[in-house]
């Protein structure tokens, strides 16, 4: 194999290369993958074809597969033909595409990881698909697929020695290596240990369960419970029971219903417990450690660079019990050898459960210091808000059925229409819920239904800020903001166009000024 | 073009830089064109398969009671030419010297805003239609999701490859630049000088030489 020559001898030779000519096999493959991932139901129509041929049937189907592997393998060659890529100083370049050209331009400092893969149809060539990594997305953003090991090694090493180049400050480095070594000079602090007690009421608590229940009962309805001996003799006996009047078939209803929610509210403690048993995070440099589980002990470590946003979530039995959850969010690099010591792939939070408002409070203050909760009230969203929900949405939605059904069966029918405005209370409670606040530096978003939830997030964290502006809110002067963070996006509906304009002005001033890495 | 040269040099807290300010760059003249060929393209397609179905089977299936559903389909058509050059209109983009922005819609408009310095890589596409009238779409991508944070379509080559190299800059410099003051007096701080209507000589895919 003379691929190496073909290649061209260095990886920064700053020049356009090809892959090795067996990257055909890869983009052929490549192609499959894809036509079985989403292209399945386009070969339908040529089923159709094959099947109601008649005669010819056979040479049919023979046509359309020999058309389909002649097209795939061309399709694979100009792919090949037509991919370029290029190192020059500090950016990657791909050119690619047959039909639709492409032109990716990466820069070095922002790759993250590369990753070699070597797929068996490549082992007796002695290439390697090289992926190159950068932040936030969960598949890697450039991918050579057949280029040999060594010259994959070679750009490897010439693109980490450029990138640390680039940024010789690099804080990432830093913190890296301040995990590897326990530095000996900086205190470890307890932040929270959390007692039995703590995890009973996180299990008591926890809205997941109730996800559960409704599958758990979406299940149980397909069961034929009457296959079952012993259930049916129960039933009669109920059965029997329930003639004796209302009365008992309430009462046995009532207490089937608090026996099943009780049994739930159970698993959830016990689940809760073994996840969490011993729960217990400190602080020491820069980073956070966890250690929790009962069979399995799980240890997690973030650095402090890396936390994205601080979420304070309390759903309704939380809000009974007075306990909040903590969510600390950072960018969920998921797939494997994700590069960050110490953290589990696609695991892309970090959760305190079931503490104190003043905790909270405490919580919050080690993690942002600058941040002050006693800025002023959340900021509330305008009732059109509501309006648009049930008068646009909704009633929309209710309407079309109401009139076919007031056809097909009665005019009665026609009630439906006045669902949306059931449940406009609804919407109005949502409506309360939103909130937002900012100090310049920081900014506050609080949206739920019943229970709520907090976000909490410095603005130089943010990626994007889009503003949106229906013809209704144009007229109110009002606007919708999405917020975008690495790994959430957050969204305030209805807010005053003069507020939403000055988040987003003041949101882009604390990028652009502040150029401190957001992670 | 004067007015794309804005700074973000004002950087004290009261008196911040206003993106609803901005003068926004209109896309390439042909954009309009281009979507009404797309937009007749996707009609002709569903009418040759409504057309082969009924010349293929023996079954007739032109349903000729439906003669409101075919005449709505066709003013559906038309209408695609009245608002081909509104949509194309109502789309632009601004770069400032720390920042693009893009805004589109009609009806729902929207505004996305990108720091330059949250860029993660950039693709430049030009599909089939796109090279035919010379244009190509920027994409660009933050670590806020897995598509594209923003797409700016129907810029000619030059004013695409332009901007890209000029954000790519940015996007280069200002992590390198960690502790300068963030007040800038570089001559670079300026926006390129770009001029989307023009037309170019440089083609995207153009050949280089392979060793």
């Amino acid at each position: 194999m003379t691929s190496i020559e073909f290649l061209g001898t260095q990886a920064g030779a700053n020049k356009w290369q090809r892959l090795a000519p067996a990257a055909i096999i890869y983009f052929a493959i490549r192609f499959l993958v894809q036509i079985a991932k989403q292209g399945v139901q386009g070969l339908v129509p040529l089923a159709a074809v094959a099947v109601t041929a008649g005669e010819n049937r056979w040479f049919i189907i023979g046509l359309i597969a020999v058309a389909a592997v002649t097209a795939l393998l061309v399709g694979a060659f100009l792919s090949f033909l037509k991919f370029r890529f290029r190192l020059s100083d500090d950016t990657v370049l791909i050119q690619s595409g047959v039909l639709k050209r492409k032109r990716l331009t990466l820069s070095y400092s922002r790759i993250q990881n590369i990753v070699f893969k070597q797929p068996i149809y490549f082992r007796p060539f002695g290439l390697v698909v090289l992926g190159i990594e950068s932040a936030g997305s969960s598949s890697e953003e450039v991918s050579l697929g057949g280029i040999p090991r060594a010259l994959a090694e070679e750009i490897r090493t010439s693109v980490f020695t450029r990138k640390s180049n680039l940024a010789p400050n690099n804080i990432d480095t830093q913190n890296e290596d301040a995990a590897d070594i326990p530095a000996d000079d900086a205190v470890t602090e307890e932040v929270i240990r959390q007692p039995l007690s703590e995890l009973v009421r996180y299990g008591l608590s926890n809205s997941q369960i109730w996800v559960f229940a409704s599958l758990g009962a979406a299940l149980a309805a397909q069961i034929e419970w009457d296959d079952y001996e012993v259930l049916s003799g129960l039933q009669g006996q109920l059965n029997a029971l329930a003639e004796q009047g209302q009365f008992i078939a309430a009462m046995i209803a009532v207490s089937g219903i608090i026996l099943s929610i009780v049994l739930l509210l159970g698993i959830s403690v016990i689940g809760a417990i073994i996840t969490y048993y011993d729960y217990h995070l400190t602080w020491s440099g820069g980073r956070f450690h966890r250690t929790r589980g009962l069979f399995e002990r799980h240890e997690t470590s973030l650095p402090e660079i890396k936390i994205q946003s601080l979420v304070i979530r309390q759903s309704w039995p939380a809000r009974v019990l007075n306990r909040f959850h903590i969510q600390l969010k950072q960018v969920g690099f998921s797939g494997p050898g994700g590069g960050q010591p110490g953290m589990q792939g696609g695991n892309s939070k970090l959760l305190v459960p079931s503490v104190t408002n003043v905790f909270v409070q405490k919580f919050s203050r080690m993690v942002y210091p600058e941040f002050d909760w006693s800025l002023g009230k959340l900021k509330k969203i305008h009732r059109a808000y509501t309006h648009r929900i049930v008068l646009w949405i909704m009633m929309p939605i209710a309407v079309i059925p109401a009139i076919i059904m007031s056809f097909a069966l009665s005019p009665a029918a026609l009630a439906v229409t006045a669902l949306p405005l059931l449940l406009a209370p609804a919407v109005m409670l949502r409506r309360a819920r939103y909130g937002y606040a900012t100090d310049g530096i920081y900014g506050i978003v609080r949206s739920g239904f019943i229970g709520h939830r907090l976000t909490l997030f410095p603005f130089y964290k943010v990626q994007t800020v889009q503003l949106w502006q229906s013809p209704g809110q144009r007229k109110k002067r009002l606007a919708s903001l999405t917020i975008k963070l690495a790994g959430t996006s957050l969204e305030i509906p209805y807010m005053a166009l003069e507020d939403a304009e000055q988040w987003r002005d003041t949101i882009l001033f604390q990028i652009e000024s502040r150029n401190e890495t957001w992670m | 073009m004067s007015n794309t040269s804005f700074t973000n040099d004002a950087v004290e807290e009261m008196s911040l830089p206003a993106a609803a300010k901005l003068t926004y760059e209109g896309l390439a003249p042909t954009y309009a064109r281009t979507i009404i060929i797309e937009w007749t393209a996707s009609w002709a397609l569903t009418a040759a398969v409504i057309v082969g179905i009924n010349i293929f089977t023996p079954v007739d299936t032109w349903r000729s009671e439906l003669w409101w559903a075919y005449a709505l389909a066709g003013l559906l058509f038309i209408s695609g030419f009245v608002w081909a050059p509104m949509v194309a209109r109502s789309r632009g983009f601004a770069l400032r010297a720390r920042d693009i922005h893009y805004k589109s819609g009609i009806i729902w408009r929207k505004t996305v805003s990108l720091p330059y310095n949250r860029i993660q890589h950039v693709e430049l596409e030009s599909g089939l239609l796109e090279r035919l009238f010379k244009l190509s779409t920027l994409k660009f991508f933050t670590a806020g999701g897995g598509s594209a944070d923003m797409k700016v379509p129907a810029l000619t080559f030059t004013a695409a490859s332009k901007i890209r190299d000029f954000v790519m800059e940015k996007a280069g410099t200002s992590e390198a630049e960690v502790g300068t003051d963030s007040v800038s007096s570089d001559p670079l701080d300026k926006a390129p000088d770009i001029t989307p209507g023009k037309s170019s000589s440089e083609p995207l895919g153009k050949a280089h030489d392979i060793n």
